[in-house]
């Protein structure tokens, strides 16, 4: 695995932070998410309702509504180019906030180009005044360079590779003459058409029956490998995420809490969090009678966060420390690539 | 089949189907075949499990036993009284003995009704208690279901997610019911809340004496709170074994591509797992294949699949499936049973 000084690495968070303005106050979103991918790679991000996942996604396409959303500081580099740069510099004794980031034209060319994002709900990512082909080929001319009758061409043969048959007589057809399954295959024709070098998809099965959900997983596992993208999974199931992630970042209340390769996260969890996740989920390949263990109380409101860590009140191992100071992702456990923002990780019993 | 354990409802051949009107008269043009000819028992004091996937009939199933949705064929039998043809004044009684949990924790709650009038809204319908002994009750409910009985004047929107299910569960206890129905308890909970939910109802089931009726999509939910369990496919009730039995055996080509299509949160077994990805889409209702619904899609389809609808039959003692050619373990596979003899024409 090359580290992140390596030359593989495709994108690149540092310290990105995504802030809500609302009428009830700043809502941290993001407040802290440092990741990076590899070329090739497929990154699981795992978390809850309102732990940031999607906002992280969102972020790296910047589509992020200002206002009343605003990047409060940090960097995404994707190959290197600032897709989001804030930093905060000192002149004097005034702070001044720098935004070195691209501007919105050059984001253009890489938002559906470069990078293409499958969203949860196949229903309304789709135009449904537009024919299916029409949204394929769009996307193509836009960014491919190429004339009408290419991208029509195209998008045929996408929708072949997604397995939809009769292709050439299903561009004239309407999402709503789709299934839902279909519609998600559609959504990954279009985020695929371009050859990028990054698919975001954010719950991309959620929607769907769990065997349609088979269905999608097993095309998407062909595909990447086919187009050699990069892939980020986002998802709250980490049963999906085991079947198709090589590496795992799991969120909570805006921060990245542990990161490593897969099998690390899933067979010695440091942080409490990713350790009790795994113990409060009813398991088919466990005996039935295994208790489940669940996380005592909610998720914390991201309005009233406190200084320390935000899963201070629902942790066992927490330490006076944890309310006093956000810990860092630092390294952890034996083999590289392990992090966890823990001031008093989770000590593995000896096997 | 009873071996000692009492009957509490039963369900014998039950259809229902949803009218679709059209035309310039309104007329009734075709059905959306929601349930077709299901029979199931449910024995007192266990949890039933429903699985089947979106447009499988399980919400509607359970919605009909509760007298919610009109019945076109087919008896629902409680505590050995018929209740399918009772008058909307007949069925209010049974009312206390069969309650509610729907999925939507936000819809399912008035948001203009405080806890306390959520919860006690049942006593006063069937006009018990006065209000002083009713508020008693409800905080002790509150407290059974884990939450503040200080909290009995909040609203709704003052509670996340998880406590609002519990709210729902409060009111469904309210009336000390025998049997319950939970529509999708937890699939609108995040992952870390479910297991409170979850052992909450396992919990106040030994308490209550209750019998659960637990209809969901997610697999290992159901398996996990589940004595028995039931899988349906377009309206049709595909196998019925217990909880254990089923996972391990399961034996109708649906049920064993559901099982195989389900995420384990294990690395190692996701690595090496045999996957059975179906094609194709679930049809639709309104247009049902012929004889097996299965067919369409099945991994192991014949020509009499098409032509001649399987029987239910119990293959293992308990373990009901309704498939051509169910597969019994260890002892035979699907390419060497004969099919059954089609019934000439």
């Amino acid at each position: 695995m090359a580290d992140e000084a390596g030359g593989d690495t495709l994108l690149q968070i540092e310290n990105l932070r995504t802030y809500f303005h609302t009428h009830a106050g700043i809502v941290r979103a993001v407040q802290g998410v440092n990741l990076h991918l590899d070329k090739g790679e497929t990154l699981g991000i795992v978390g809850e309702s309102g732990s940031g996942k999607s906002v992280t996604a969102l972020s790296i396409m910047r589509l992020i509504p200002q206002p009343p959303g605003e990047f409060a500081g940090g960097r995404i580099l994707f190959r290197g180019t600032p897709i989001v740069d804030v930093r905060e510099e000192k002149r004097g004794n005034e702070i001044r906030r720098v935004d070195k980031s691209i501007s919105e034209s050059q984001m253009r060319r890489i938002r559906g180009g470069d990078i293409g994002m499958i969203f949860q709900d196949p229903m309304t990512s789709l135009n449904p005044l537009l024919t299916i082909g029409r949204q394929i080929a769009e996307t193509v001319q836009e960014h491919m360079g190429v004339g009408r009758k290419e991208a029509y061409d195209r998008a045929t043969e996408m929708l072949m590779k997604v397995g939809i048959p009769s292709a050439k007589q299903r561009l004239k057809d309407f999402p709503f003459q789709f299934s839902g399954g279909m519609r998600q295959r559609v959504m990954i024709a279009i985020a695929l058409s371009t050859n990028p070098d990054l698919l975001i998809a954010d719950e991309p099965t959620t929607a769907l029956d769990v065997t349609i959900q088979a269905q999608i997983l097993d095309l998407m596992r062909g595909l990447s490998a086919e187009f050699g993208s990069s892939v980020i999974l986002i998802t709250h199931d980490l049963g999906v995420v085991a079947g198709m992630a090589q590496r795992v970042a799991v969120m909570y209340a805006g921060y990245v809490v542990e990161t490593a390769v897969l099998d690390d996260i899933f067979y010695h969890a440091q942080h409490p969090y990713t350790h009790m996740l795994l113990q409060s989920i009813p398991r088919l390949d466990l005996p039935r009678d295994q208790p489940l263990h669940p996380i005592p109380g909610s998720p914390p409101d991201l309005l009233t966060l406190g200084p320390g860590c935000p899963f201070v009140p629902r942790c066992p191992n927490a330490l006076p420390i944890c309310r006093q100071q956000m810990p860092p992702l630092d390294p952890v456990g034996g083999s590289g690539g392990h992090l966890a923002a823990c001031w008093n990780p989770v000590k593995e019993k000896a096997a | 089949m009873t071996d000692g354990k009492n009957t509490l409802l039963e369900i014998r051949n039950l259809t229902i189907q949803f009218p679709i009107k059209g035309g310039f008269l309104g007329r009734q043009v075709g059905a959306v075949h929601a349930v077709n000819d299901v029979n199931l028992t449910v024995y007192e004091g266990e949890t039933l499990g429903l699985v089947g996937e979106s447009g499988s009939g399980k919400t509607t199933l359970g919605r009909a036993i509760l007298k919610l949705l009109p019945i076109r064929a087919g008896q629902v039998i409680f505590e050995g009284k018929d209740i399918t043809n009772l008058s909307p004044g007949q069925v209010r009684p049974l009312r206390r003995d069969m309650q509610m949990v729907f999925q939507d924790p936000f819809g399912s709650l008035d948001p203009r009704m405080t806890v306390f009038q959520i919860v006690s809204e049942p006593l006063v319908n069937f006009k018990m208690g006065d209000k002083r002994r009713q508020r008693e009750y409800v905080q002790e409910l509150l407290k059974t279901v884990g939450l503040n009985p200080d909290h009995i004047n909040r609203y709704p929107h003052e509670f996340s997610g998880g406590q609002r299910q519990r709210v729902g569960i409060a009111r469904s206890l309210a009336l000390r019911p025998k049997f319950v129905v939970a529509d999708e308890p937890v699939s609108a909970l995040d992952v870390s809340i479910q297991a409170q939910i979850l052992n909450l109802m396992e919990e106040l089931q030994g308490e209550f004496g209750l019998t659960y009726l637990f209809v969901a999509h997610n697999l290992s939910v159901v398996r996990h709170i589940s004595d028995r369990v039931a899988v349906m496919y377009l309206g049709h009730l595909v196998e019925i074994a217990d909880s254990e039995d089923l996972y391990d055996h399961p034996l109708h080509p649906y049920t064993q591509a559901l099982m195989s299509a389900i995420p384990l949160p294990d690395p190692i077994q996701e690595r090496n797992k045999q996957r059975i990805i179906l094609t194709g889409d679930i049809p639709s209702p309104v247009n049902p294949p012929s004889a097996c619904p299965f067919h369409t899609r099945c991994f192991k389809a014949r020509p009499i699949c098409s032509q001649v609808t399987p029987a239910f039959e119990e293959k293992r003692p308990g373990h009901w499936v309704a498939c051509h050619f169910a597969e019994v373990p260890g002892v035979t596979r699907p390419e060497e049973i004969k099919p059954p003899e089609a019934a000439t024409p």
